[in-house]
């Protein structure tokens, strides 16, 4: 992979001193705001020649942009950016030139005003941006609510009493087995990437799964506990993302906070299933060139408003500010520093009212603290060095879960309070019992960046080059799972209490480098990033496959400026893009240390009227689950967009396609355990006067198999999809604007290494689970297709101060199919320990005919579901310091019956949701 | 703004729309149908001279009405044989449940008992007109209550002081019916793989032939058990003392026989014997269904007494005995087409079968309606909180004679507070 992507580099090298021109006019300049003399990143440029040649460009990240032209002369400049009265100036252009140009925001441009997701510009791949006004519009309880906007989201009712993953360019599925997705989505806040590789809570060995799904370990950040309200803008590379972005497997959430000057800003939101309220406010002192932002909100959310036993809460606050000092040389020096707390708590408790039985109770609770900072020297224009960052990041959350259930038994059991391997007598559980248990958590992520960006010309081209490198450092101090083993939760217990902070630290160690490269080819012009990636795991031990490997991502992304076409008073830009590369995602604390598997064979359960005779003999067994062979998850990915662009006009349209076989997976295997089965029928049961003693018992050695799971590379995701992203400008006279998104989607989930299982059947008194397990080539094929689009007309009536918005959200077809699968064993293995090929003859072995999986036909039949569509309704109205919005989610559906394997299915919608808000500005 | 006001008139609208729709479908008046039934004769009465029909009940499923169809029309005899009894019938539209009671007789013979019984019977004029529906009958052999029946089930499991549920306390009780000493070795019980409460076209249909079981423990054979008449056995989950774990249960410890699962975390009481694990659905110690949504069976694994199968060539014969089944699963609407496995019991070993369901529930007899033709049930909806220590119970017939109609919805009194150590006779 690294050879490939240093030929692409030097491909481009090659290729830019091919392009090199005759002698041109060099001018450079910069764009920024007219009040805040903030830089506009990306900003565009045009120029007009006397001769009506046209010539354009876009500014870079620091708002600074440099052109050439065949000659000197009168040009008309044009500048603009979302949000600013755009500019036009007639300037005389010399050679060498510096242009300065100051943007006016304007609150009332209408073009301004975007209540949905717009296609960036910044980045040179698929990526959507969300910024405040949409934001506020939406009115969202969480950052789950955002992804509506995305091309193929969907608005749906917050669900908070489970756990919020993102699913990017897939139809998701429901199966911890394919959570690499999830997991491998990085959000990075501010700078700084959020990790979730410490995070290990979740009470291990429940049996009562319903509390397992408000456990996000292993599939990345849990988006409840991300408020919007003090998010400035959002953007989400659904592409390929720059290797500036490391550690993941689908994309980017790139999340910037308010770090402005903001009146005081209160907001209530209330809806049916909870209250949110919020306040922040921005100062600025532009004298000493400092700004200062704080903000706090709570969130009280009730899944169901009838269960007031069922709750989340969300606490956070926030302080931001940034501070600018100008240096000589004309260097500028910032300093970003915040900190952050968000507390969060998911409870759900039984009602002693309602239910006779006892208290069976789960609480968590996360209390996450953080520490950022950036410092940042800023070149001047004119110079090659253009900045120079370092980012710090340190987390520390205090996490618990609190978890009390009643037990009653009905048989005896043993007590799982043995640590040792081998031969010994256990307790006996009593009868009934409370049993509590703490799951403490202290995950403590460090991160550190250091990044500098040059700028470069070869020629025509300029280059932005940019290089970094990133430490990262994750460990949990908790005290782990804090139990009474006499005193289980589950009486299956197979594992022991075991303490976090004794779970070595991961680190990981990567750098990038990468060229951001433009190039004007004529009227066209060629946009170029490509980079390469480096990471390794530091902290492992000499036996993981991973020990001192370097993996590596190369990604390149192009995009080709077809020749600006006059059309009017405006522009018609065609543009094509395209990109593929590898994505990394390595492994998090969960996967590379699983607790000790503990099996307990039951060499003799004797019972006896007299309670001081019993007696329960265990040979032990202590299996360590770790997987020496365990590597990263990749995924590789490519797609290919075109676009089209007329004033503010825009259709993309993106065709992409992901592979990634090595996502992380639980995955059984089988070992033949020996133990001695004492039989009991001998002895005189009246004469006893003691438990009766082993040794004097005949037995028989028998050796059975037994499953442990470990953590392996074996599931694939295939994601296959078109988006399309169609946005008008205003219609003049209706203030009207239309947006139409959608996609279509093609997700197939299924194993991508054999799997091995066992016949459940007791036959004859002999459990076939301990006789033999088998391998078979298919586990699971989930093919999940489907079409979605939004058509969202929204009208902005400056005078009034009013949005409304209505959106059509349909849904095209739903598919669902599982793949054919083989029922038939490739293998087997029996108390041997051995692998035999599974062959015709074990076919008709009465016993080893029953490791055949069947499967209906129909099984893998294509099922479809027809289209339906909702209708979305939104208004905001601003009063001078008070703005009131609300919204009415699934006001009007309309969902046909519809007939499916000969049955008709009747179909009603979900009931609308609705809610409103009031935002305060004084 | 304006929107808003059109979205609002748009509801009010459909809300309209709705309601005057709704007031249109209620006005819908009872359709009556005239179906010809015809009730087939068992292959054994093929040859009857004569054959009458003496009390036919047609029951609607959703309106719980009950037709009873006065003076059926008897058949001739001679006709009999080759058209069966043909009966026309006039009800309202809908689906119904078919009883029927008569009697057919061979030449120089005593008349024999025959009845009939079918559920889900759709009766429209659609179907009406296709001409008569075929309905197989069978022989009523009540007239003998049956040597060995199951007289007792208890599946529910108790309450402990605190609430919570207590299972390894469930029993049987087999009882011998007859006027003669019986031997008990063999017997077995057996668990139905599928549930009363679900109902779909399975393929091949397990229950068609067979009883499908999930779960069968039996007598051991050669135990040498002996049974008098009126007398029974008592057949735990775990034969001991349960009020030292639950006051609120019961002392076990004087069973019969225990179910013990080698394979599982079962206990053993070492002075009472253990049934014989012939199949299990799975690791782990066999429970009851405990809301009774299961059908049980007491059987035999061969024709008779003398011709039983030993576990292992039970097991063996895996291929006869072991069946894979397939069907589909519909859940909102949606299909899932599922596979399930089952072992086998030729019906002809079934000596009594008791099927168990609640009514809310209700969709299927797991058995041939010569074996059982109704249910008994603890509950009369899904997850009743009244249901723990209270067990189905066989009726007395008279003396140390118990009920055995072939019939669970009449032989037995459901929800009786259970109790293992019940006199059915002084």
């Amino acid at each position: 992979m690294a050879y490939r992507s240093i030929h692409i580099i030097a491909l481009l090298l090659v290729l830019c001193t091919h392009a090199h021109p005759q002698k041109r006019v060099q001018i450079r300049g910069a764009v920024c705001d007219s009040t805040t003399s903030k830089p506009l990143s990306f900003s565009s440029i045009t120029l007009r020649s006397e001769a009506g040649q046209l010539f354009g460009t876009s500014a870079d990240e620091a708002g600074e942009f440099a052109l050439a032209l065949p000659h000197e002369g009168t040009y008309t400049v044009g500048i603009s950016y979302v949000g600013y009265r755009p500019q036009s100036y007639t300037l005389m252009l010399r050679h060498g030139q510096q242009l300065r140009f100051a943007l006016a925001p304007t609150a009332h441009d209408i073009e301004s005003v975007v209540v949905t997701a717009t296609t960036t510009k910044e980045q040179l791949t698929s990526a959507s941006r969300i910024d405040r006004t949409a934001m506020e519009h939406l009115q969202p309880t969480s950052f789950s609510d955002l992804l509506a906007l995305l091309p193929g989201g969907q608005t749906s009712t917050p669900n908070m009493s489970t756990a919020n993953t993102i699913a990017l360019r897939q139809v998701p599925i429901a199966s911890g087995q394919y959570a690499t997705g999830a997991l491998g989505t990085q959000f990075v806040i501010d700078g700084h990437p959020v990790s979730t590789d410490a995070n290990l809570q979740r009470v291990s060995d429940d049996i009562s799964t319903s509390f397992d799904s408000r456990s996000s370990v292993g599939a990345g950040v849990d988006m409840r506990t991300i408020s919007t309200d003090n998010i400035e803008s959002v953007e989400v590379v659904r592409g390929i993302p720059s290797v500036e972005y490391g550690d993941l497997t689908d994309g980017v959430v790139i999340i910037e906070r308010k770090h402005r000057a903001t009146p005081l800003e209160a907001r209530f939101k209330s809806d049916e299933y909870g209250k949110l309220v919020h306040v922040g406010k921005g100062v600025e002192w532009e004298h000493r060139q400092l700004v200062l932002s704080a903000d706090a909100g709570f969130l009280d959310s009730h899944h169901d408003p009838r269960d007031r036993l069922n709750s989340y809460r969300r606490l956070n606050g926030s302080m931001r500010g940034v501070k600018r000092w100008a240096l000589p040389n004309s260097l500028t020096l910032s300093l970003n520093a915040s900190a952050d707390y968000a507390g969060n708590l998911d409870t759900q408790k039984r009602d002693p009212d309602i239910l006779s039985q006892p208290e069976d109770n789960f609480a968590a609770s996360y209390h996450s603290t953080g520490l950022n900072a950036t410092m940042r020297i800023f070149g001047g224009s004119d110079r090659a060095f253009r900045s120079l960052s370092l980012t710090v990041h340190a987390n520390a959350s205090f996490d618990r879960i609190e978890r009390t259930k009643f037990v009653q038994l009905d048989r005896d059991r043993a007590m799982p309070t043995n640590t040792a391997e081998g031969v010994h007598d256990a307790a006996i559980l009593p009868y009934k019992y409370y049993s509590h248990l703490t799951v403490d958590g202290k995950p403590v992520n460090l991160f550190a960046n250091l990044k500098s960006v040059f700028n470069l010309r070869t020629g025509a081209a300029t280059h932005r080059l940019s290089g970094g490198i990133t430490l990262k450092y994750d460990k949990n101090l908790g005290d782990g799972q804090v139990y009474d083993p006499a005193r289980p939760i589950n009486i299956y217990l197979a594992t022991r209490p075991r303490r976090y902070r004794d779970i070595p630290a991961m680190s990981q160690l990567s750098a990038f480098v990468e060229d951001r490269m433009s190039l004007p080819l004529g009227p066209t012009e060629l946009q170029v990033q490509a980079g390469l990636r480096a990471n390794t795991l530091l902290n492992l031990s000499s036996s993981h496959a991973m020990h001192g490997r370097v993996y590596l991502d190369p990604r390149v992304n192009i995009r080709y400026l077809l020749p600006r076409i006059a059309m009017g008073d405006k522009h018609l830009v065609f543009s094509l893009q395209g990109g593929t590369g590898w994505l990394t995602k390595m492994p998090t604390l969960a996967h590379l240390h699983p607790e000790l598997l503990y099996i307990d064979l039951v060499q003799l359960n004797y019972w006896h009227k007299n309670a001081d005779y019993k007696r329960i003999n265990l040979r032990t067994y202590i299996v360590d689950c770790t997987n020496p062979q365990l590597g990263p998850a990749s995924n590789f990915k490519w797609e290919v967009s075109a676009g089209a662009e007329y004033g503010h006009n825009t259709l993309v349209v993106t065709y992409f396609r992901e592979r990634m076989s090595s996502g992380f997976r639980s995955t059984a295997q089988y070992t033949p355990y020996t133990y001695n089965a004492y039989d009991a029928t001998g002895i005189d049961h009246a004469a006893l006067t003691a438990p009766p003693d082993i040794a004097s018992l005949p037995y028989t050695t028998d050796t059975v198999l037994r499953g442990s799971s470990r953590t392996t590379n074996g599931s694939l995701t295939n994601k296959e999809g078109v988006e399309f992203v169609l946005s008008t400008e205003r219609f003049k006279g209706i203030n009207t604007r239309l947006t139409l998104n959608g996609a279509w989607f093609r997700t197939t989930y299924r194993n991508s290494q054999p799997v091995w299982r066992t016949a459940s059947q007791i036959v004859a008194g002999v459990s076939m689970s301990d006789l033999y397990a088998a391998r078979y080539v298919d586990d699971d094929i989930y093919i999940r297709e489907q079409l979605n689009s939004n058509l969202t007309a929204d009208v902005y009536l400056p005078t009034l101060g009013t949005k409304l918005s209505t959106t059509l959200e349909c849904s095209w077809f739903y598919a669902h199919q599982s793949g054919r699968k083989n029922g038939l064993p490739v293998a087997y293995m029996g108390i041997d320990g051995i692998e035999h090929p599974y062959t015709e003859a074990d076919a008709a072995d009465p016993y080893r005919q029953l490791l055949i999986q069947h499967y209906a036909d129909g099984l893998f039949n294509r099922y479809v579901e027809p289209f339906y569509c909702y209708l979305n309704f939104k208004a905001t109205k601003d009063f001078e310091h008070v703005q009131v919005s609300l919204f009415a989610d699934r006001i009007l559906d309309y969902m046909p019956d519809y007939h499916s394997n000969g049955l008709l299915v009747r179909r009603t919608a979900a009931s609308p949701y609705f809610g409103m808000e009031i935002n305060l500005k004084i | 703004m304006r929107t808003q006001a059109h979205i609002t008139i748009g509801i009010a609208a459909l809300t309209a729309a709705l309601l005057l729709g709704g007031c249109q479908k209620e006005d819908k008046s009872v359709r009556y149908v005239t179906q010809e039934l015809r009730f087939d004769l068992p292959e054994e009465l093929a040859a009857a001279t004569s054959a009458s029909i003496e009390q036919l009940t047609l029951r609607n499923t959703n309106t719980a009405e009950v037709f009873n169809i006065v003076q059926p029309q008897n058949a001739t005899a001679g006709q009999t044989a080759a058209k069966g009894l043909h009966v026309r019938v006039t009800v309202p539209e809908g689906l119904y449940s078919v009883d029927m009671e008569g009697q057919a007789q061979m030449e120089g013979l005593l008349p024999n008992k025959i009845k009939a019984h079918i559920e889900g019977v759709s009766i429209t004029e659609a179907e009406a007109a296709l001409g008569a529906k075929p309905i197989s009958t069978f022989v009523s052999q009540y007239s003998d209550d049956g040597e060995w029946v199951i007289a007792e089930i208890f599946f529910t499991g108790t309450q402990t002081p605190e609430g919570m549920p207590y299972y390894g306390d469930t029993y049987f009780r087999i009882y011998n019916n007859s006027s003669r000493t019986l031997c008990a070795d063999g017997l077995g019980i057996a668990e139905s793989e599928l549930l009363t409460v679900e109902k779909y076209d399975y393929t091949p249909d397990p229950v068609q032939h067979a009883f499908a079981a999930c779960c069968i423990y039996r007598i051991p054979l050669g135990s040498n058990i002996m049974v008098e008449p009126g007398q029974s056995l008592l057949l735990v989950d775990e034969a001991i003392d349960h009020r030292v774990a639950n006051p609120l249960s019961f002392d076990l410890s004087g069973a019969d026989f225990e179910w013990f699962d080698p394979n599982g975390e079962d206990i053993d009481n070492p002075e009472v014997p253990n049934l014989e694990q012939v199949a299990g659905p799975s690791y782990g110690a066999w429970a009851l269904h405990n809301r009774g949504f299961k059908s049980y069976v007491l059987c035999r694994l061969g024709d008779d007494e003398a011709h039983q199968l030993t576990a292992q060539q039970y097991a063996d014969s895996s291929s006869a005995y072991f069946c894979t089944f397939y069907y589909n699963f519909v859940f909102n609407g949606e299909t899932y087409p599922m596979s399930s496995d089952a072992w086998l019991i030729p019906h002809a070993w079934v000596i009594d079968a008791v099927n168990l369901s609640v009514e809310s529930e209700y969709q299927m007899l797991l058995t041939p309606p010569a074996l059982d033709m109704g249910y008994t049930y603890v509950g009369k909806v899904d997850f009743d909180e009244q249901r723990y220590g209270k067990s189905v119970r066989r009726k007395v017939k008279a003396g140390i004679v118990l009920q055995d109609t072939n019939n669970s919805s009449i032989d037995f009194e459901p929800e009786q507070p259970a109790n293992p150590h019940h006199r059915f006779h002084q």
